[in-house]
């Protein structure tokens, strides 16, 4: 589903050049739940944004549900946006002016799926049934997060994109919301996690750790796949 | 750390340039607007006291009446004999028809030829300022020739040089263009003839009395008194000395009576009250925006302030920056508002050049205005950014850093429009969410485009509702025949007389009708409209036949009944004097008794109005005539031209052929004397109306400017879910749009009471002649509105490169 390889990220930063990653091969298979660990400017979420064609890598070959995106023009990055990966973000980043039954419409909307799927039945998928004309406002942090969680899966895309999810939530808020990412793997989506919370870490199918833009260590979470109710932060 | 503060200042704005520079802008335009249009009248003003100066118009004007002459000289003789006069000039002032041709077409006017006289190299009195060509004093040698007035020649685009045809078959050459006061603006036969069809000519007096056939003759007088001396006494010394000495009646005229130097003087001041308005409301809009965009300029740093209280900076001096800002905005504004100024004084100039022929017309750079003007610029903005800044030191400095989700601010309306359903899908319907959620800045930038909307209408209804009031005074008159023409004879003849049946009977003319117009002055018998005096106007009575089959005024209230006495008012007429249908008025009129005339004051009843927007003119039946002595009597003929006639054959045909006819006109050649002046008045109302688009689409440009800044993160939101950058084009377009239609919508019902303000409050004051009528022609707005809408919608587009660019991941992880 997911193919990196050789994949590199430089930045200028006035007259110096900063190596974001320093050419990384990764390959994510469906239904898996893949964590991404490390440290702050390891090189984690610059991945994520090149896995989801936010960003455009220096060199290598990246190839995301079968489309070569090295190759591909900026209309075909949009495309796959729409069609393949779905992000859910750190602060949630939830439409203000619309409300949660809405910002979920957006998510069919912009995939096509208008017709095909029931935005109240996703809502009420991730416990918001109660909250439908609610504008995020008036939400608190883990139901904002849910929304969002209901918004990328109200696209049908296979690759879920998650940046920090739990960062802004506290811990059993958190738990909740892995475990609804966690769902979405076993019903054979891609689920790609990027945080710098180890203990998240352990409840995943497999942990990439990076250090300074390189893949250090990939295999399953040393000690073996936790249950959620084990973990602690 | 004042230091330090300008430099954090000028960093702020470089960063935020565009938004600067479009708040300096838009600050520029009330500013620009204000320094441009405050002084109108005051150079208006001086340009015509200094014209009138330059070119020493007459104190008082003697005309010997009745198309009769005296010798040349014997005016002059009677002058030298009365004190108090300072200078005087005689002259031979004879009414002609002049024809030429315009741009291929022939050209046949109503005219005056003006002979002075040119002892001592020219006159002292109305002189004759030279614009182009030669002089006076050069072409009083060889055969006669004339200067044309210029206002006639530019309205036509007539060269310097070329040939006219006078009284029918004299040919003169015209080697130039000229002025001369009394023409300043032309303003002749009771209002119907203007600039486009009046020519004056000035010639040497041996020229006139050559080109007339007057040899040796003078019929006018012009004169300039000493200070002290009484205008009054002089004119009844003079006319008694002309009545003596040479058996003829004067008519004087003195300078505050004539029609065109009251135009001139009185004008500005009333266009000047229009201004101001235009002025005020655009400030008005400039200055509403600025507060509007500021504010939101001050909130993108309420982060980096509440961090400066936290670390315990006084609010005093936490304000500096966004107050240094403000001055910059300032500073900007108002030297950007000088040259925005400037650029809208040019064509303003221009057109006022075009309109008034003026020998005098300098506009120096007004400094203590512009700097006026330009504290203006500064204090705005200043105090725009000030009550913001005050805002935001006041809240709690973990409210100002807070992060994340918890800084999310309120709904605004959201959450009541929530349960309005939307047409549309998610995305279509955030821009009506976008407006609602911030309900106060939503509803200044509408104000500012309101403003901006009434503005336009009240312009663009201002030209429509000219036009419309004369072209229905037009289509009265004309009564569904377009070449409808006047013939005014020099004086009263019987209507089986010879020169009037030679009218009747020309070949040229059908559908002849015998007139009779005579001059009145009617007051109501009681002040009934709320003054403290009674209003007297002065009105031209028409005698027609009520019982016509051919045209007859249209009773918009009450009934024309043949042989019925009473009198038909101008609707403007029975307004002014509060009278209606049935209500008697007093009327002073002549009154012809064993041959001679007199005057008489009758009591008449009103029995009808009429729509006509002159307030001058009133009707009776033509049997009445004869109840003051004029029974049987024409002085003009009213007719349409023959199927092989042209209105040019019948003019050639009836002027000048010793018949006693002085006047031949199209009856709709007035009307095409305003719509000439109004489309030359056309660069003024430009002026407005490119300030009014401008201002729209700066305050549009800062909406989408500062909207594409707040919503950073949500664009790059829908960026992350693949939806093009054109998409959220479409839906800044769409917001705009929203606002532009509900702005129209206001704009179009405040400006159009802002319209009924100046045309039934101001405009009365300065024409009072004139019921204008509020005439907007719908089709002609819309489509003004139309085009700023349009400029509001494409506005976005601007900022494509700006979300094209953007780092989408750098915005999506931005924690506000």
């Amino acid at each position: 589903m997911i193919d990196l390889e050789g994949v590199t990220k430089h930045y200028e930063v006035g007259p110096v050049l900063v190596t974001a990653l320093g050419g990384i091969d990764l390959h994510v298979g469906a239904g898996e739940f893949v964590v991404i660990l490390g440290a702050s400017g390891s090189g984690k979420t610059t991945t994520l944004n090149l896995i989801g064609a936010l960003d455009t890598a220096s060199s290598g070959k990246i190839t995301v549900g079968g489309r070569d995106l090295s190759s591909s023009s900026r209309s075909e990055l949009f495309a796959l946006r729409r069609e393949t990966v779905s992000f859910i973000f750190q602060s949630f980043n939830l439409f203000p002016s619309l409300t949660a039954t809405e910002n979920v419409e957006f998510g069919m909307d912009v995939s096509g799926r208008r017709d095909s799927a029931d935005p109240e039945a996703i809502l009420a998928s991730v416990g918001l049934s109660h909250r439908l004309g609610h504008f995020p406002h008036e939400l608190s942090g883990g139901e904002q997060q849910r929304v969002a969680i209901a918004r990328a899966l109200a696209t049908g895309n296979p690759v879920l994109l998650a940046d920090e999810p739990t960062g802004e939530l506290d811990f059993k808020t958190g738990s909740q919301i892995l475990e609804l990412l966690a769902e979405q793997a076993d019903s054979d989506r891609v689920v790609l996690v990027v945080t710098h919370n180890r203990e998240i870490s352990r409840m995943a199918d497999r942990v990439v750790e990076m250090s300074s833009g390189q893949i250090v260590s990939d295999g399953p979470p040393p000690g073996g796949k936790t249950a959620l109710s084990e973990l602690r932060w | 750390m004042w230091l330090l503060k300008l430099r954090w200042s000028f960093r702020d704005a470089r960063k935020h340039w565009v938004q600067i520079l479009g708040i300096a802008f838009t600050v520029s335009v009330g500013v620009g607007a204000y320094a441009a249009l405050s002084s109108v009248a005051e150079w208006r003003r001086t340009a015509i006291v200094d014209s009138f100066e330059l070119t020493a118009m007459y104190d008082l004007r003697a005309t010997v009446s009745g198309g009769e002459d005296v010798p040349s000289g014997s005016l002059a003789h009677i002058a030298e004999g009365i004190d108090g006069i300072d200078q005087y000039g005689e002259r031979l002032v004879v009414d002609t028809q002049v024809e030429t041709t315009a741009g291929g077409e022939e050209l046949l006017v109503h005219g005056r030829i003006v002979g002075v006289d040119m002892a001592d190299g020219g006159p002292s009195v109305n002189r004759v300022e030279v614009i182009e060509g030669d002089d006076l004093p050069q072409i009083s040698v060889g055969a006669p020739a004339v200067l044309l007035e210029r206002n006639f020649a530019a309205i036509h685009d007539l060269p310097a040089t070329g040939q006219l045809t006078v009284g029918g078959d004299v040919i003169v050459d015209y080697r130039g263009h000229a002025v001369s006061p009394e023409y300043f603006s032309v303003l002749e036969g009771n209002g119907s003839l203007g600039r486009s069809n009046f020519a004056a000519l000035f010639t040497p007096l041996a020229a006139a009395q050559e080109i007339t056939g007057r040899t040796g003759a003078v019929n006018d007088l012009v004169l300039t008194l000493h200070a002290d001396a009484d205008p009054d006494a002089v004119a009844e010394q003079l006319v008694n000395a002309a009545r003596s000495q040479h058996g003829v009646l004067l008519e004087m005229l003195s300078r505050d009576e004539t029609p065109s130097y009251i135009g001139l003087i009185n004008v500005p001041d009333i266009d000047q009250d229009i201004y101001d308005i235009i002025t005020l409301l655009l400030l008005g809009g400039a200055t509403i925006a600025a507060v509007n965009f500021s504010a939101r300029m001050v909130q993108t740093q309420r982060r980096e302030i509440g961090a400066s209280m936290a670390i315990g900076e006084p609010p005093r001096s936490i304000a500096v920056r966004p107050m240094l800002i403000g001055l910059q905005i300032g500073v900007l504004g108002a030297v950007l508002g000088i040259g925005v100024g400037l650029a809208s004084a040019y064509p303003t100039v221009e057109t006022f050049k075009q309109i008034t022929a003026l020998p005098v017309f300098e506009t120096p750079f007004n400094a203590v205005l512009y700097a006026r003007a330009a504290a203006v610029g500064i204090i705005v903005p200043m105090v725009a950014v000030f009550l913001p800044v005050v805002r935001a030191v006041r809240v709690r400095p973990i409210e100002a850093i807070r992060s994340g989700h918890l800084a999310s601010r309120g709904g605004g309306l959201s959450p009541i429009i929530s349960r309005v359903p939307l047409p549309g899908r998610s995305l279509g319907r955030m821009p009506f969410r976008n407006l609602m959620r911030a309900p106060r800045r939503t509803f200044l930038t509408l104000l500012t485009f309101t403003m901006g909307f009434a503005i336009l209408f009240s312009q663009v209804g201002f030209s429509s509702s000219f036009e419309g009031t004369f072209s229905d005074g037009n289509q009265e008159l004309l009564g569904g025949e377009p070449d409808r023409f006047m013939v005014q004879f020099d004086s009263f003849y019987p209507v089986d007389s010879s020169q009037v049946r030679g009218v009747l009977d020309d070949a040229t003319v059908r559908s002849g009708e015998t007139a009779l117009r005579l001059g009145t002055s009617v007051a109501a018998v009681a002040p009934d409209n709320g003054a403290d005096e009674q209003t007297r106007l002065d009105l031209v009575v028409r005698f027609v036949d009520f019982g016509s089959d051919v045209w007859t005024p249209t009773a918009t209230d009450g009934a024309l009944s043949p042989g019925v006495p009473g009198i038909v008012l101008a609707d403007k007429a029975a307004r002014d004097f509060g009278v209606g249908v049935g209500d008697d008025v007093v009327v002073t009129h002549p009154e012809l008794v064993d041959g001679a005339l007199a005057f008489s004051t009758h009591a008449l009843q009103v029995v009808a109005i009429h729509p006509h927007p002159l307030r001058v003119n009133a009707y009776m039946d033509v049997s009445s005539a004869a109840d003051w002595g004029f029974g049987g009597l024409a002085n003009m003929v009213t007719g349409v031209p023959a199927e092989a006639s042209s209105l040019n054959d019948v003019k050639r045909s009836l002027f000048g052929t010793g018949s006693g006819v002085v006047l031949v006109q199209g009856l709709g050649e007035s009307f095409q004397s305003v719509e000439d002046s109004l489309e030359q008045s056309s660069g003024l109302f430009n002026v407005g109306r490119i300030f009014i688009i401008l201002l729209v689409m700066l305050i549009a440009f800062n909406t989408t400017n500062l909207n594409v800044d707040e919503r950073r993160r949500d664009h790059a939101t829908i960026f992350a879910y693949g939806l093009p950058v054109r998409r959220v084009i479409a839906n800044l377009s769409i917001e705009g749009v929203l606002l532009g239609v509900i702005a129209a919508v206001l704009g179009g019902v405040f400006g159009y009471g802002l319209l009924q303000g100046i045309l039934l409050v101001l405009m009365p004051s300065a024409i009072p002649d004139v019921g204008l009528l509020v005439s907007v022609r719908w089709g002609e707005m819309v489509a003004h509105f139309v085009v700023a809408l349009v400029a509001v919608a494409v506005v976005p587009v601007f900022s494509r490169r700006k979300l094209k660019n953007m780092f989408i991941p750098g915005q999506l992880r931005v924690m506000e």
